[in-house]
């Protein structure tokens, strides 16, 4: 894993820093494995004037700190490796379903991987996709004025998604 | 949550708006039989008092409860910083123990900061404050953090939309002596402790969820009430800091998958 960070792009050393603040919240709670998703994240009231609507909350990022830090010097420098086509049993622990119209995919890492008969296989990133965090190593690229992140030639647009910040992957 | 109850949440989102916007002419016969008019009286002085001061400044320490899979509850913390002018400027910071996101409105654009990345979304906005919450919420699936104090009736629907209400006397709230009352409605229970004496302000003010079958609760803590010290324009106007990146601003239905759900 190569992480290059350009110096006119503080952005980049922050996330960097995210990432191992995230590590060391991991670490907090090593042992105990949070198995944290989606449904648990969501409660619904709190508002008293409009009430019941469903949102997670996005400040108290507990899915984030259980599983993308996870693995980030760890798992990502094997994964990052798989080529299109390959197979596994299963994705590596911690990684994340996103949808692609109605179709899923298991991302982790910059990897994609479509469930088969017979496992899943390693495929090429969908355009659309929205993931909750950047490959790591996913470096600055500022096209049109327009900033995105790299990794093995796929870009990634931050978008705040419900207001939470993600990154969908765009073709030009 | 599963879909029953997901589904459960929907309709019961979907009876209170209509219950919001069905028309004031049912009042009259709204005293049902459950609540107890000291309650509603203080509650609704304390939405008046703080309807009509012209700004204030609050810090709101929440407690929140987290059910995880395995059913542990779990509580985070995070404070909500306000500064509110009326009737079109508002300005919050939300922070654990790291600044978190901050919102800017100034009555003509509204900006949303990821304070952990430098990104910013704005978009422009309606005249007032409850509008913007609204169109916040509609247009990009973003909630102002402790929305029931800023819109211009706080707590003020909430009261006129509770089935029971009581009221339990008097309590200390960080050693200042509040009223206690409780309020249930549709799909929670809520109660707030407003300080008793000349200056009615919420203290503190706790939410459960009664959807749930845990039933997490939700507890803001209101300290540092100031109704004095200028808040000046360039307090709610956003100057993007050096690096910082806006992004676009999208809505996804959830619990639709929009990226996260993990194993």
């Amino acid at each position: 894993m190569k992480t290059i960070i350009s110096p006119c792009h503080r952005l980049t050393g922050s996330l960097v820093i995210v990432a191992l603040l995230m590590a060391s919240v991991e670490f907090a709670f090593a042992g105990r494995h949070l198995s944290v998703r989606r449904n648990v994240n969501v409660r619904s009231n709190t508002h008293i004037n409009r009430d019941v609507h469903v949102r997670r909350d996005i400040d108290i990022d507990i899915d984030r700190h259980h599983h993308s830090g996870f693995g980030v010097g760890l798992a990502a420098g094997v994964i990052t490796g798989a080529a299109v086509g390959a197979l596994v049993s299963s994705p590596p622990r911690g990684y994340t379903t996103v949808y692609v119209g109605s179709s899923p995919y298991a991302y982790y890492g910059g990897t994609y991987y479509q469930q088969g008969p017979s496992g899943y296989m390693v495929v090429a990133p969908p355009i659309g996709a929205i993931v909750p965090v950047l490959p790591p190593g996913a470096t600055v690229a500022v096209v049109n004025g327009v900033t995105y992140y790299v990794f093995n030639g796929i870009y990634y647009q931050p978008v705040f998604v419900n207001g939470v910040t993600q990154f969908r992957t765009v073709r030009f | 949550m599963n879909s029953t109850s997901i589904q459960a949440a929907t309709r019961a989102l979907l009876l209170l708006i209509g219950q919001m916007l069905a028309p004031q002419s049912g009042r009259a016969e709204e005293p049902a039989k459950n609540i107890d008019p000291k309650a509603l009286e203080i509650i609704q002085r304390a939405s008046t008092y703080l309807a009509a001061v012209p700004q204030f400044s609050v810090s709101a320490e929440i407690w929140e409860d987290f059910v995880q899979e395995d059913g542990r509850k779990l509580q985070f913390t995070k404070i909500v910083d306000v500064k509110l002018r009326r009737p079109s400027w508002v300005q919050l910071d939300v922070r654990t123990s790291v600044p978190k996101r901050s919102f800017f409105y100034n009555g003509k654009s509204v900006t949303m900061l990821d304070q952990k990345t430098g990104f910013y979304g704005k978009a422009e906005a309606p005249g007032t404050i409850d509008e913007t919450i609204l169109a916040m919420e509609k247009k990009f699936g973003i909630d102002f953090p402790i929305d029931d104090l800023l819109v211009s009736k706080p707590f003020g629907n909430g009261a006129a939309m509770a089935t029971a209400a009581q009221y339990y006397g008097v309590e200390p709230v960080n050693g200042i002596t509040c009223h206690h009352l409780a309020f249930q409605n549709e799909g929670i229970d809520w109660q707030a402790w407003v300080e008793a004496g000349p200056v009615p302000v919420i203290r503190k003010v706790v939410i459960t969820d009664k959807l749930e079958k845990s039933a997490p609760q939700f507890t803001a803590i209101l300290t540092a009430w100031d109704f004095v010290t200028p808040l000046p324009d360039f307090v709610f106007s956003f100057d993007p800091p050096a690096g910082s990146i806006k992004v676009e601003m999208i809505k996804v239905d959830e619990p639709e998958e929009a990226g996260s759900v993990t194993k």
